[in-house]
């Protein structure tokens, strides 16, 4: 009659008051701990799936990540290494009549740091060549060869086999931090992204407030409108508006052609416009959504006790809208910092962290400097992501009370109104404006050119097939990323377990981190057995699906947070097992969080570009990389082609999951 | 629940979509190929060959050819692809050297001269291309400047802020211009060119092709590009012109190599044959001046000055100029 479950954790977990944490000192926390723990114990089949979930998060974060930082700290020298098959019978001999001859010769060799002697059995000798940082390793390998002819006679009679092999020595120094610190062309990349994302970030905040504000509080004829242009940036790919800027203002563009002025889109302009329209729909979604649930009764009181339009702006919605601004804020940074597309387009000499780390690898081979430049990446991430943390947690925002209110609706002060269109117009113009350059750009043969009528630019067949592979990559990041996710935080929120917290930040780890340093870590870690993945089309949908891991998990902990735990413990006093009762009551309930975690992972993995361009091999093209490719090498007719399909399939993918969501009466979006 | 079924069976059928889809790519007969050659190229000389060596070709995006050779570096030994069928002739000294090829007697290549092979058939030179300057004739004319002959003509002031070139850290074009302007003039005096280049640059390309299409499009007046990029754009009708320097210019050979690893042995030393016939070379000559089989046409008829390049020398020196170029001029 009573079924004999060994479930006490629902009933207490939601009940434990937060007030209890205060009044803990080591002590009882330790005893915390401790009883945590055995409890966690006591239930196998959870401690199997966070086991699972703690390997998986390790493996596939947090170790990419160390490899990152551990490349930093190491430094590779060239080596030569002259093995020697010899016949000699006494060591005196070999020493006297080979080696001795040999180190002779080789001692003036430029780039030489140190020669090793190895012995190893009877008739095998190396000998080891260190040559600096830096060095040719053919050149040290010709150099070699040209210092030993003329001791080649002397020492032949007595050689069996020789063999040359180039190699590297790896050896742990912080040289290469060093290096970045005192060329300029190095850090100034650091001080260029830290300055460009806060500019972006400060531009973004401020109209995307504007557009958020005026997109709900203004006059109907402009709601509509403003919320499509505040949100359509989102289905391009983040690239996309560097290349219409270039269109529009790149020296053979638009606006210098059909004005005749020398004017130059590349460099510092380029980058921050480009990077403020595509992430002008991020801003203006958190904006949106906390002013939205904004409930007007404190600004009409302040009204009533007639205070100015400006002071209510400021004194009373600004404030109260600051968790929206301050995620919104948080996540422009991050994006900003991170971004690779539009600076490799646009940034024309001017250098930026995400795309050096990159062209440092790709350039000189220099994977310790690409790693230094991804530790960099990492740390302003870090500092902006706990300071969003400890500024959010603990403080207040709501004043909803749960009732609707019946409030006469307030139309926007013509004082608030102007200024902000003032900041809206132009904006407005300019994202439409550059949509219509892809379309220009895709359907003429060279925009401003040669400006007949043509589709040629579509009839590319490695460009459509790598459409379809980004769909396929994308399917599979977003099948995987949502469940993972929301089956994650509902552990994390409904469950007790041992360093919850800890495991909690190593999985939004993922998200705060860089995509160039995923990459970059990605390369290292997996790129030999036991785990060699790379090259495989696997490594880059785990790659994206632990990258977009957090949102799905924020998805379903803020879903959950609104969930009564009362319904699984009645499904628990019914008889449901725990995995019943997450399959049957849980994840129908919370079916939104996995739907809005499909969609995110889906959009952002059609666009992905910083942490893919590591991974990509022959035949896993996928189509945003495809785009960039065309773009640089100034194909940019056919680079809007694809843009175009990509922008196509975006949407018909969000169309057909709207309309699935009808269907099944699930609120999709 | 209705819903609950009408989601899993959508999420179920993308899934065994997704599946059918790539148990079918492991199926097929694949080569895969990394190269630098131009994307324009490559989607007319990849079906060519699939249809020869009856295997499916995946190339990579058009790396440029540094970009190649430091992802091959990164991956070594455990190569992510079969063949580099298109990348400089001194990377394939510095890979042969390095051990990271497999040797194949090819004897399709037996008509084809010895200097274009390497001895121990590591690899092979298909076609060789060389670097040359391009200038915008509309735009000369527009901004009265006069037409550059020389490399040293390069460095006049009057082209201030009309320079395109590609950067040396990640193009092969770039690499072969500068160290082409190394053996001719001696390095001190390539570099105080490169000094006068640099000042009138407006922008260093990722790419070699990428200023070709600039000087052509208008952007610039001036590019340092490849010859197939310059001449298929006059071709096309674009207002430009190829400049070969006076004072000469180098040419590498286009090679290609089976890496250690290859998945796909048979298939690849069917494309190192292929590329040999006489069909191969002439596809090949339809857009590259030159190409290594004798007695087929290929686009520049004309005997460029080309120096006599030391392909060992730049693979020995290639950091070391890398290094000072970008100390020099990348702030």
């Amino acid at each position: 009659m009573f079924p004999n479950s060994g479930h006490t954790e629902p009933k207490e977990s939601n009940r434990q008051p937060e007030s209890c944490m205060n009044m803990a000192n080591t002590e009882s926390y330790f005893s915390r701990v401790v009883e945590d723990v055995r409890r966690f114990i006591r239930n196998p089949g959870l401690v199997g799936l966070t086991a699972l979930a703690t390997i998986l998060i390790f493996i596939f974060i947090v170790l990419p990540i160390g490899f990152v930082l551990e490349k930093s700290m190491t430094v590779g020298y060239p080596i030569v290494t002259i093995q020697y098959h010899h016949q000699f019978s006494s060591d005196a001999d070999l020493d006297r009549k080979l080696v001795k001859p040999v180190m002779t010769v080789l001692k003036p060799i430029p780039g030489l740091i140190k020669t090793t002697v190895i012995k190893k059995g009877v008739q095998d000798a190396s000998i080891i060549l260190r040559f600096e940082k830096r060095w040719d390793d053919l050149k040290g390998l010709n150099d070699t060869k040209r210092a030993i002819l003329p001791v080649q006679d002397t020492i032949a009679p007595h050689i069996e086999k020789v063999r040359y092999r180039l190699g590297k020595e790896r050896v742990y120094s912080t040289e290469t931090y060093r290096d970045f610190f005192s060329h300029s062309r190095y850090w100034h990349s650091l001080r260029n992204s830290i300055v460009l994302a806060v500019v972006s970030t400060t531009i973004v905040v401020l109209m995307a407030f504007c557009f958020a504000y005026v997109g709900l509080r203004g006059p109907h004829w402009a709601r509509g409108p403003l919320r499509v242009l505040g949100l359509i940036p989102l289905v391009a790919p983040p690239f996309i508006f560097s290349l219409s800027l270039i269109l529009l203002g790149g020296r053979s563009g638009v606006i210098p052609k059909l004005f005749d002025f020398d004017f130059n889109i590349y460099g510092w302009p380029g980058v921050i416009i480009a990077q403020v329209i595509t992430f002008l729909p991020l801003g203006y979604l958190m904006i949106e959504n906390v002013l939205r649930s904004l409930g007007t009764n404190l600004e009409d009181a302040a009204a009533d006790m007639r205070a100015s339009d400006y002071n209510i702006l400021f004194k009373i919605t600004i404030p109260l809208s600051y968790p929206g601004i301050l995620k919104a804020a948080l996540l422009v940074f991050l994006m900003a910092i991170a971004d690779f597309g539009n600076p490799m387009l646009i940034s024309g000499n001017v250098h930026f962290l995400a795309t050096d780390a990159y062209l440092y690898w790709v350039g000189e081979n220099n994977l310790e400097m690409a790693a230094v430049f991804c530790v960099f990446l990492i740390i302003p991430s870090m500092m902006m992501f706990i300071a969003h943390e400890v500024m959010l947690k603990g403080r207040s925002f709501t004043t909803i009370g749960g009732k609707p209110q019946l409030v006469e609706e307030r139309s926007i002060s013509k004082k608030i109104f102007y200024p902000m269109m003032v900041v809206v117009g132009p904006m407005s113009i300019l994202i439409v404006a550059c949509f219509g350059m892809i379309f220009l750009g895709a359907f003429t043969e060279i925009l401003m050119i040669n400006n007949t009528f043509t589709l040629e630019h579509f009839n590319s067949p490695n460009g459509i097939r790598s459409l379809a592979t980004s769909i396929k990559f994308a399917l599979s990041a977003a099948c995987i990323a949502p469940l993972f996710g929301v089956t994650l935080s509902y552990i994390f929120v409904r469950k007790r377990v041992p360093f919850k917290r800890a495991l909690e930040f190593l999985s939004l780890l993922g998200f705060a981190v860089p995509g160039t340093v995923m990459g970059v870590g990605y390369i290292l870690a997996f790129n030999s057995p036991p785990l060699k993945l790379t090259g495989t089309f696997l490594i880059m949908i785990i790659n994206e699906a632990f990258r977009n891991l957090s949102v799905s998990l924020e998805a379903g902990s803020s879903k959950l947070h609104q969930i009564d735990v009362a319904i699984e413990e009645a499904a628990v006093d019914m008889g449901a097992s725990a995995f019943k009762t997450f399959t049957k009551i849980v994840l129908p309930l919370i079916s939104s969080a996995l739907i809005a975690g499909f969609i995110y992972t889906f959009m952002v993995g059609m666009i992905a570009v910083s942490a893919v361009i590591f991974l990509i091999s022959p035949g896993n093209n996928l189509a945003a990389l495809y785009i960039l490719a065309v773009a640089e090498q100034g194909n940019l007719g056919m680079a809007c082609a694809i843009s175009i399909m990509l922008i196509v399939v975006v949407l018909v993918c969000l169309i057909a999951l709207k309309v699935v969501g009808k269907y099944t009466k699930t609120e999709v979006y | 629940m209705k819903q609950k079924g009408i989601l899993s069976a959508v999420v179920l059928v993308a899934v065994t979509v997704m599946f059918l889809f790539s148990t079918q790519a492991l199926a097929a007969d694949v080569l895969k190929v990394y190269t630098h050659t131009d994307i324009s190229e490559m989607e007319k000389w990849a079906p060519a060959a699939e249809k020869a060596i009856g295997a499916r070709i995946e190339w990579s995006p058009r790396f440029s050819s540094n970009e190649l050779w430091s992802r091959a570096e990164a991956e070594a030994p455990n190569f992510q692809a079969d063949v580099i069928w298109g990348f400089m002739n001194m990377q394939a000294m510095i890979g042969a050297a390095k051990d990271w090829f497999i040797a194949y007697d090819s004897p399709a290549w037996k008509d084809i001269p010895e200097k274009f092979k390497d001895p121990d058939r590591y690899w092979y030179g298909f076609n060789y291309w060389f670097a040359a300057a391009v200038v915008n004739t509309d735009l000369l004319k527009k901004k009265n400047l006069p037409k550059p002959v020389s490399w040293t003509d390069l460095t006049n002031p009057a082209y201030k802020g009309e320079l395109v070139m590609p950067n040396p850290g990640t193009s092969g074009t770039a690499f072969l211009s500068v160290s082409a302007m190394m053996q001719i003039f001696g390095e001190e005096k390539a570099w105080k060119l490169l000094d006068g280049m640099n000042k009138n640059a407006g922008q260093y390309t990722k790419s070699g092709s990428a200023p070709a299409k600039l000087v052509a499009n208008g952007e610039y007046a001036v590019g340092v590009s490849w010859d197939h990029a310059i001449y298929s754009r006059v071709d096309k009708g674009f207002p430009i012109e190829g400049i070969i320097p006076s004072e000469g210019t180098a040419y590498d050979l286009d090679s290609v190599a089976i890496l250690k690893g290859c998945k796909n042995l048979k298939a690849a030393k069917k494309l190192i044959d292929w590329i040999a016939t006489k069909e191969a070379m002439e596809l090949f000559g339809q857009t590259r001046s030159k190409v290594t089989r004798p007695g087929v046409k290929a686009t520049v008829s004309m005997e460029p000055k080309l120096i006599k390049y030391n392909a060992v020398w730049a693979g020995e020196n290639k950091n070391r100029i890398m290094s000072t170029w970008k100390e020099k001029f990348q702030k």
